[in-house]
Order: C-alpha cells, then structure tokens, then sequence
C-alpha cells in the first residue's frame, strides 16, 4: 500500500501537490513560468499536460527552453484512476525530483464525473507520496463553477500563487475526502435491469455468458466487452470469497452508458481508498478492485452493513459535447464538512465524511 | 493427442514444438489452480516456453496473475512467450505494472477488428 502520508518533497518542507487559481494569462505565467524554469534549472524532469491553449503559451514563453520540457498528448487525462496511474508511474519512473503542471479537464463533466475527478485530486497526493514528484494544478477561475474552485482548496496541501508556495489549512484528508464522495446514493438501478444471480464458482461461467450477451446487445464495443467480462467476473468472485457467498448481477443501459452492478448481503470492502492507490510491485493480493477501476470507464463501490455494491460503468458511446456540468440539481446542505458544506453539495458530495481518520481500519 | 486437462470450461494440451501449452475454452477461478499444475509440469524445457491463448475466450485476472508468477519463477534465460487474440492480457499486464523487464513475458497479439 503506498505510504499514506502527505508527501513532503525532498528538500522541502511541504506536501509537494499545489493549487494554483489564475484568472488570466499573466497570474498563469507568473506561476508556471518559474515552476518549469527552476526545474529544469536543476535539471528535473517536467511533464505539462494542461490546455492546448496554456500549452502554446507556455511554449512560446519558454522558448528554446521549451524543447526541455515534455508536453502530454491532447487524450493524456482519460478516466481519474488511469490518470492515477500515470501521473504515479511518470513520479516513480523519474530517479529524483521531477515536476508536473497538470490541469485536469473539468469542461464538460457531469456532477458525477467532477466528483471523481476531485478524488482524483485529493488521492493523488497519496499516490504521489515517497516520491520527488511536485505537482502543481492550474485552475482557472474565468471559466471553472465556483464548486469545482473551492473543493479544489480541499484537495490540495498547498498553495501556489507566482512564486509563493505554502500549506493550505482548508486541506482534507484524502481518505476522508474519498470516503464523502461515496457518501452520495447512487442512482437506482433501471426497473428494466436484466439479472443473473449466482451462489458459486462454478456459476460464474454462466453469469459471464449473461453478461455478454447484454453487452453485445447494447452495442459495446469488442475491448469494452471483454473488459467488462473481466471486471464483472472480479467483482462476482469478491462476492462469493468475500461477501457471504452469494450475489446478483444486474444490467441496464442508458443513453450513454451500461451499467452493470454486482451485488452481495455481507458489508466487507474498505471503499474509501478501494482499488484506487497503484498497488505497490511486490504483493500480489488485492488488485481485483484496482483491475475494476483501471479497466472500466467509471466504478462505483460502497459497502454498508447491507452489502457490497460495485457498479461498473461503461461508455456505449462518446459523451456528449458541451458543458453538463450543473444541469442536475444538487442538494445544497452537507453535515459535517464545515464551512465548506455548499461546495461539497454542489458537486454532489452530500453527506457527511466518516469521523475516522486515515490508516485505520485497514 | 488426448488434452492434458479437462474440465467443462477448458482443455489444455501439452505442445511439443514449441514446448509449452495450447488452451481451448476459458480460465477463472474454477480451473487456475490446474492450469497452474500444468505450466509447473513443463519444468525443465530447456528453452522459452509457449502459451497459446488464441482458442481461449476468457482468461480472468487471477488467472494472468499465474502466468505472471509462473514466468517471475522462471530460469533468468527463459522467458514465457504468450499468443492472445484479445488485448485485455497485455492491459492487465501495464496497469498492474507487470510490463517491466522483472517479468519475462513476450505477449504476442493477434487482434481481430471489431
């Protein structure tokens, strides 16, 4: 498990992952500018992958020195979790400090995938952790909803603004900011939901074969099905080690999507940081769930004393153009979060985090 | 040849040229354990080692998880040659960083168009 510590980075006193807000060019260059000078200064490595427009920018300002810097592919942030990943094996590939600007790509989000992408933020700073890697994360005020703004401030352990770099006390704890996400109830599934419910190993062979067809059905491309077949026959063979021996599968699309939930009676998994760390190289055990979410478009997993829900998610078409973000209506009040409650109710985090603090229970 | 191993989901050969096995069907949870049996059988070949996965329709991640081990186990100058028709096999392999030299698999890919 990777070390759940906020990451000091070598040489400095504090969390090496920053927020920076700009609103406009000059506040943007006035921060990103030294941030890759001195790296490269120093001879670190320094990866961007911001917006083709703060690219080019970045680009011209540098200039020759721009050849130094590696700049990301335009399709470099795919889902949060393999985002994770990358951004953790670019960190433990470089041999010594090394820096990244990464601005995610907020435009054009549901409510439901902003809050994923700002546990991609939180949980980046423990993916990160043990290693030279300092990020720095542009967000630009001009055109960001204000909820995506402030939960930013309690994703990230430190503050940039040009040249000043310090530690941000709104700050949460990245397990606790995980565990708030999974505070709010899922969608119920489709009355429509296609079922196969299963009591044995040696049934999962059928429920495979169920989960084919419905695949097929709906149009799924050939990868995105044998993906799916590989999530659904991890998540079903949880259910029968871990979650009392029996499940369901169930199987519903809608315009975009396939969904397809596996379902058990015993409450088991530890959700809040479930299968989204990259699993350290030498242990083998429990990769199952990090499988889940590296080969599917979206997972959703929660554990209550009822059971253990995983709900896989893939895509049956591109999503659509234009911004989504804000189009559903968000309960407003959250317990527990202080005075950032309306921001975490704005990105639908509507429910309170777990009183525990990181590390335990595990 | 009669398969070394038979159940109602898989059937696995042994394979004389090149040395190693030839599945049909498909690996999870309920066969890994003899498909396992079956890679540590072919202990002592004296080269690389070949498994063919093209018959096969599903291979489950803790099945892939004993070609990693079984390959991880083997001879420093050997290395586990794996032919696939599906580009999952190579997937799992990144995303659980078994893709790095520390594990001697040459994944060979036959993919079909959609």
């Amino acid at each position: 498990m990777t070390d759940p510590r906020a990451p000091a980075r070598p040489g400095f006193h504090r969390p090496a992952h920053h927020l920076l807000l700009y609103g406009g060019d000059p506040q943007f260059l006035a921060a990103a500018l030294p941030f890759a000078r001195e790296g490269l200064a120093a001879g670190e490595p320094v990866f961007i992958a911001t917006t083709a427009r703060n690219a080019r920018l970045l680009q011209r300002h540098l200039g020759r020195q721009a050849r130094q810097v590696d700049f990301a592919p335009p399709d470099w942030h795919r889902t949060p979790p393999q985002s994770l990943l990358a951004y953790h094996d670019r960190a433990h590939t470089a041999v010594g400090p090394s820096r990244v600007l990464g601005e995610t790509p907020w435009l054009g989000l549901t409510s439901a995938e902003a809050r994923e992408w700002s546990r991609f933020e939180a949980l980046l700073t423990l993916a990160l952790a043990a290693t030279g890697a300092w990020h720095l994360c542009p967000y630009d005020t001009r055109t960001l909803p204000a909820s995506i703004l402030k939960t930013a401030h309690l994703t990230h352990p430190g503050l940039t603004s040009g040249v000043t770099h310090r530690p941000n006390p709104a700050h949460l704890d990245p397990e606790d900011f995980s565990a708030a996400c999974d505070s709010v109830p899922l969608p119920e599934p489709s009355a429509g939901a296609a079922e196969f419910r299963f009591d044995g190993l040696d049934q999962l062979a059928a429920m495979r074969a169920f989960t084919r067809r419905e695949a097929r059905a709906a149009g799924l491309p050939r990868s995105a099905v044998e993906n799916l077949l590989i999530c659904v026959d991890e998540a079903a063979a949880n259910a029968l080690r871990h979650g009392g021996g029996t499940g369901r599968c169930r199987i519903w699309t809608t315009p975009t999507d396939l969904l397809c939930e596996v379902t058990d009676t015993h409450g088991t998994l530890n959700s809040a940081l479930a299968g989204y760390l990259p699993p350290a190289t030498a242990p083998l055990d429990g990769r199952g769930l990090w499988i889940i979410r590296q080969l599917s478009d979206a997972a959703d997993m929660r554990s209550s004393d009822d059971g253990t829900i995983i709900r896989i998610r893939m895509r049956r078409m591109p999503p659509p153009e234009g911004p989504r973000l804000g189009e559903q209506p968000l309960p407003e009040e959250v317990a527990g979060l202080g005075g950032e409650a309306e921001t975490l109710g704005e990105i639908g985090l509507d429910g309170a985090p777990p009183r525990g603090h990181g590390g335990e229970g595990r | 040849m009669p398969a070394a191993y038979a159940d109602a989901l898989l059937r696995i050969w042994r394979t004389e040229e090149p040395p190693g096995l030839r599945l049909v069907g498909q690996v999870d949870i309920t066969n890994q354990v003899a498909f396992m049996g079956q890679l540590l059988a072919l202990d002592g070949a004296p080269t690389h080692l070949t498994v063919d996965l093209r018959e096969v329709s599903f291979v489950s991640f803790a099945a892939l998880h004993v070609l990693v081990t079984f390959a991880v186990l083997l001879d420093p100058d050997r290395r586990l040659v794996v032919h696939t028709k599906s580009p999952a096999p190579a997937q799992m392999l990144r995303v659980c960083g078994w893709d790095r030299p520390a594990v001697p698999i040459t994944l060979l890919e036959e993919i079909d168009d959609d």
